[in-house]
């Protein structure tokens, strides 16, 4: 009770209290310079990142044949890693970000859905398990094999998987607040069930969903990369973090840049969003307060 | 007061047709644990802008009444087992739920028992009021905005212009419930359903909102139903008083007559375990044991196990309510009470 009564002074400082966790405010800085790398990419971009050189497998400029003209070298076609890198975290993210709010979307509708007419939920939570059970790889091959591969089809698969786990994190904080006197209250003044899910049931707990899709949005980038690697995602010419790593593969052992420098990068994101993400649960959690 | 109480004895005189009558209302439950019979037959009625009070311990089927009103029982697990609730003439038991969310607030409102908890924490107040107001009457935003300030004025809460743009934990507990009123008045309903308004209040709290319902009822005509177990507080506000126990209506009357010429044991047992300046008591008298568990009711009278007065009769016949003078009904056999003790 008392979390509701102190609930939006605390959300208030969340973000004073989340800028006293160093670890992830470094790690949201992180982020937020990957982020604007990736969105003006066409402007710090230093090559096409689909023309091809002449100097194939090029090494970094740590080693010393490298060259400043290709800061990370280039991959077994000559073309330019760190060009390539920011226009692949372009698409690793917008696909990270659209099946996050895709998924996250419709998985809250139904959560909520779920808790506000009790009679439907034994339904809708045993679809939600039946979804649960399937690894979301296969689902990516499920869906490629409909849809044919590309970013597309990827995009769809993740936002499917995302669907079940964002619902039942939804449909328990939803009944939670359902339990709360003001849903009574507003149907006492006579309130829609729409203008209830709306207004009161999911601004309520959207908090709690949106820490989830933080730290979702990482796993979902790392299947993404997975599905590309498996070659489900972006077709050959464009580039993509997952993709990037798998054509480095065939280098590995005398050209390992071309496959590690991709991976360290989705490295870098899932773990800068994890650690975003764990630290917006301490703060927004009224169960993990101390 | 004294007015009310004089009108309320004289109130034989048959007068306009009662805005709210529940007849025979029974309200179950269908648990694991079998059938829950929270109101079982109860019966009352409720006159344009007067206030009656529905009396009685915790469990009782207080609240289970007003819901029912209200039609907010959860239906699993309720059942609309029977009777009927009707409102100027109409039936609120066979209303859909759509048609249901077009009375209340409107022509039937309610404020809860937890002001701290019955608002909307991500809500502006004023937004909540506001709500009402564009649904029922349509109103724009600015209007029902105008509107809103107007009724948190109406509800004594300083400054209502900077008011309204609070959220409601930049409040206290009278100031919220002061909201809660004026939430529910917005749309002039003629009815205002108040379940324990001031239980979670302190006592000084207490004093003003139950004011300022009366004045708010002297001004705009609102009929009250007052849910309490606080005699002190019936005797305050109510015209009319039910006395409830174990799902069923005990004893009905005017309160001046309720409170001279109590009839039923409980509501004896009640009276006597209020308090009294006058008296210099060690220990308040009790009503031995407590309400019975609704699945393990007693047989005959509800109230035999507890009734100091309880013979076989009481054990195997329920007594039914019957009037023992105009406007004073209760069920007990040994009604009237000099009598029996006699």
């Amino acid at each position: 009770m008392n979390a509701t009564i102190e609930d939006v002074p605390q959300r208030r400082s969340a973000f004073r209290r989340l800028f006293r966790d160093g670890a992830a405010l470094l790690a949201l800085a992180v982020l937020a310079v990957i982020v604007a790398a990736a969105l003006l990419a066409p402007w710090l971009a230093p090559h096409d990142p689909f023309a091809t050189t002449r100097q194939p497998l090029l090494p970094p400029v740590w080693n010393e044949a490298g060259q400043w003209a290709f800061p990370f070298g280039t991959d077994g076609q000559g073309r330019d890693i760190l060009s390539r890198l920011l226009y692949g975290s372009r698409l690793t993210l917008l696909m990270g970000l659209l099946s996050v709010a895709i998924g996250g979307g419709i998985g809250m509708v139904v959560g909520m859905l779920s808790a506000f007419y009790r009679r439907i939920d034994p339904f809708i939570m045993r679809v939600v398990d039946v979804l649960l059970s399937f690894p979301a790889i296969l689902l990516g091959l499920a869906v490629a094999a409909i849809f044919g591969t590309g970013v597309t089809a990827i995009i769809i698969a993740l936002a499917i998987a995302t669907i079940p786990d964002v619902a039942r994190v939804t449909r328990s904080a939803a009944v939670v607040v359902m339990g709360q006197d003001f849903m009574e209250a507003g149907r006492a003044i006579g309130l829609s069930d729409a203008t209830l899910i709306r207004r009161y049931l999911a601004l309520n707990c959207i908090s709690s969903v949106f820490v989830f899709l933080t730290l979702r949005f990482g796993q979902v980038i790392l299947i993404g990369a997975a599905l590309s690697f498996l070659g489900l995602g972006a077709k050959p010419p464009s580039a993509e973090l997952g993709m990037m790593a798998a054509q480095g593969r065939d280098f590995l052992f005398f050209a390992p840049h071309v496959a590690t420098i991709p991976s360290l990068t989705i490295f870098l994101i899932v773990l800068c969003a994890n650690m975003v993400g764990d630290a917006l649960r301490d703060v927004l959690d009224p169960r993990l307060r101390r | 007061m004294t007015q009310s109480a004089v009108s309320a004895g004289s109130g034989a005189a048959p007068e306009a047709p009662p805005l709210l009558e529940v007849r025979d209302l029974k309200t179950w439950f269908k648990t694991e644990d079998g059938l829950y019979r929270a109101v079982d037959g109860v019966s009352f009625a409720v006159r344009r802008g007067r206030t009656l009070a529905v009396v009685g311990e915790s469990g009782c089927g207080k609240s289970v009444t007003s819901l029912s009103i209200m039609r907010l029982v959860p239906e699993p697990p309720g059942i609309r087992a029977g009777g009927q609730i009707l409102l100027d003439g109409e039936d609120l038991l066979e209303k859909s739920q759509v048609e249901m969310q077009d009375i209340r607030g409107q022509r039937v409102s309610m404020i809860f028992q937890e002001p701290m908890t019955s608002l909307n924490p991500v809500y502006r107040v004023g937004e909540q009021i506001v709500e009402g107001l564009v649904k029922h009457r349509g109103m724009s935003a600015a209007e029902a905005r105008a509107k809103a300030i107007e009724m948190l004025g109406l509800v004594r809460i300083p400054s209502p212009e900077s008011r309204v743009d609070s959220f409601p934990h930049e409040m206290s507990g009278g100031m919220r419930q002061r909201v809660m009123i004026a939430m529910a008045l917005a749309c002039d309903p003629a009815l205002l359903i108040a379940d324990e308004p001031t239980t979670a209040l302190d006592v000084t709290i207490q004093a003003q909102i139950l004011g300022l319902m009366r004045e708010i009822q002297a001004r705009l005509g609102t009929a009250i139903i007052l849910i309490t177990h606080d005699l002190g507080v019936v005797a305050e506000m109510a015209d009319d008083v039910v006395v409830m126990y174990a799902g069923k209506v005990v004893e009905r009357a005017g309160v001046r007559a309720l409170f001279d010429d109590p009839q039923h044991p409980y509501t004896l047992g009640l009276i006597d375990s209020i308090p009294r300046l006058e008296e210099k008591r060690d220990r308040l008298s009790t009503i031995e044991g407590s309400v019975p568990h609704p699945q393990r009711l007693p047989e005959g009278c509800r109230f035999s196990p507890r009734c100091p007065l309880a013979t076989d009769r009481c054990r195997n016949e329920e007594p039914p309510l019957r009037q023992l003078r105009d406007g004073h009904e209760v069920a007990c056999w040994y009604a009237p009470i000099d009598e029996a003790a006699a």
